[in-house]
């Protein structure tokens, strides 16, 4: 099921990050460095300072990851939050929005749907995901989750009133969910149903 | 604690996206998840499913970006670490398919398929369950969001209801509007009153009243045949958009409002006269 092998994912590279062993560093960064970006960059428009603070944030979990408690959340809730306040912090700081002023012609990056997905992404089949989600469920978590917008915000942008967007983003992410835990169970029972089969022909 | 309510009201879903308003909304959440396992087992499922998300999402860094960070960690490491681990990537591996061989096969084919079959019939049951499950929390989150829309429906009719009933007396053709013009005492401020003899009703707005004093209020006063009566005694902070109610003398042919003691007055002090207005 693809919520084990996030899970695998997970404790492997907790173990390797726990043990300082540098692998745990090489697998962080091929894993989840691109999904961490993907949560820094709409906070930060210009790619390269992005990628600045994705290096300081990819830094920070390898430091503290002894400060990370399993009980409490994820292993990716946990750095996700330090990705994004990191994002925050940036935007805030003085150098920043100095920069901003001396060089106001940078292009601002837009993020279309060019969403080309890694090759490590699609070995675990995350990216099918995308297909399965309902447009409309697909543009809550965007706006929501990787946009970080504010409920207001996003009710706004969608239309609708604000008092639904919790009941909407709860069924959004249970679809999300729906297709998490689903796939397993139909290839067991393909597979017996191939073998009964198999066993069928051989008795006549 | 009704659990289910809990995990249906979609609070869990903002805590992940970190959209909750107040820390005390999330100490609430840390502390149902420390409390309910069954609050915490749903936690980490949303969390599993929008890491997925963000994973679905992501595009290929340049392997650039990796060097910088394995020279900043070897700066801080101690040179002498042996790597125990080695780097693993197990996926579990497949159990090898069962080989029938066909001499064997034929006797205890019947318990084959009588297990396949109660597996299948298990699988159906169990989906069925789980399915009842599903369809009764969408039910009761179906039910939430119409109570929500059920209350701003309400209450839109009945802004809606007001709005049509103050329209009809603005329009009435025996609306008379009376501007009530600031006097030598605040020669900038203005009121307006809308009075209707026919329908008995008598409304207000101050388009532009200054704050009163400390210990003062405004008081404002319908004059007719038996002298000035008070009508209104207004609030110290009223907002220049509101329409007032207030009491209707069908007699009146002035409207006046002067600044008296907080609480009003039972007859006005006309040296305090702030605006006034003839019908």
């Amino acid at each position: 099921m693809l919520a084990d092998k996030l899970e695998q994912r997970q404790d492997t590279v907790l173990r390797l990050l726990r043990a300082r062993d540098e692998e745990g560093m090489k697998q962080l960064f091929t894993h989840y460095g691109g999904a961490l970006l993907t949560l820094i960059e709409p906070v930060i428009e210009r790619r390269e300072v992005a990628e600045e603070v994705l290096n300081d944030v990819l830094l920070k979990i390898w430091e503290n990851v002894d400060s990370y408690d399993e009980g409490k959340s994820r292993l990716f809730t946990w750095m996700a939050r330090i990705a994004r306040n990191a994002a925050i912090d940036k935007v805030r700081s003085k150098a920043y929005r100095e920069q901003g002023k001396t060089d106001p012609l940078t292009p601002v990056v837009t993020k279309g749907n060019n969403l080309s997905v890694t090759p490590t992404m699609e070995h675990i089949g995350v990216a099918k995901l995308l297909n399965h989600l309902d447009a409309d469920h697909r543009a809550i978590i965007n706006l929501l989750y990787l946009k970080d917008y504010t409920q207001s915000e996003a009710a706004e942008e969608l239309g609708i009133p604000l008092g639904t967007i919790k009941t909407r983003s709860r069924r959004a992410i249970t679809q999300l969910r729906t297709f998490l835990q689903s796939e397993m169970l139909w290839l067991a029972l393909g597979l017996t149903s191939l073998i009964s089969l198999f066993l069928a022909n051989f008795g006549h | 604690m009704d659990t289910n309510q809990y995990i249906a009201s979609g609070v869990l879903e903002l805590y992940v996206l970190d959209l909750l308003d107040t820390s005390a909304q999330r100490e609430e959440v840390e502390r149902y998840v420390a409390e309910y396992p069954e609050i915490k087992r749903e936690l980490f499922e949303i969390e599993t499913a929008l890491e997925a998300y963000a994973l679905a999402n992501a595009r290929p860094l340049p392997a650039a970006l990796l060097v910088p960070l394995l020279v900043s960690i070897r700066d801080t490491m101690p040179p002498t670490v042996d790597p125990v681990e080695p780097p693993m990537a197990t996926e579990s591996a497949p159990t090898s398919p069962p080989t029938a061989d066909a001499s064997t096969a034929l006797p205890w084919l019947p318990w084959v398929l009588a297990a396949v079959l109660a597996l299948v019939a298990a699988y159906l049951y169990f989906n069925g369950k789980s399915q009842v499950g599903e369809i009764e929390q969408e039910r009761s989150e179906l039910e939430s969001e119409f109570a929500v829309l059920q209350e701003e429906c309400d209450e839109t009719s009945t802004a809606l209801q007001g709005s049509q009933e103050l329209n009809q007396l603005l329009t009435n053709p025996a609306t008379r509007n009376v501007i009530l013009a600031g006097s030598d005492n605040a020669p900038g401020s203005q009121a307006i009153v809308f009075h209707n003899v026919e329908r008995d009703q008598t409304k207000f707005r101050a388009t532009n009243l200054p704050t009163p004093p400390t210990g003062r209020q405004y008081q404002l006063w319908a004059i007719g045949d038996d002298g000035p009566v008070s009508i209104a005694v207004l609030d110290e902070n009223l907002d220049a958009d509101v329409l007032l109610d207030v009491d209707f003398v069908a007699t009146a042919g002035t409207f006046a409002i002067t600044l008296e003691e907080t609480g009003g007055k039972p007859t006005p002090d006309l040296s305090q006269l702030q605006v006034i207005g003839e019908i």
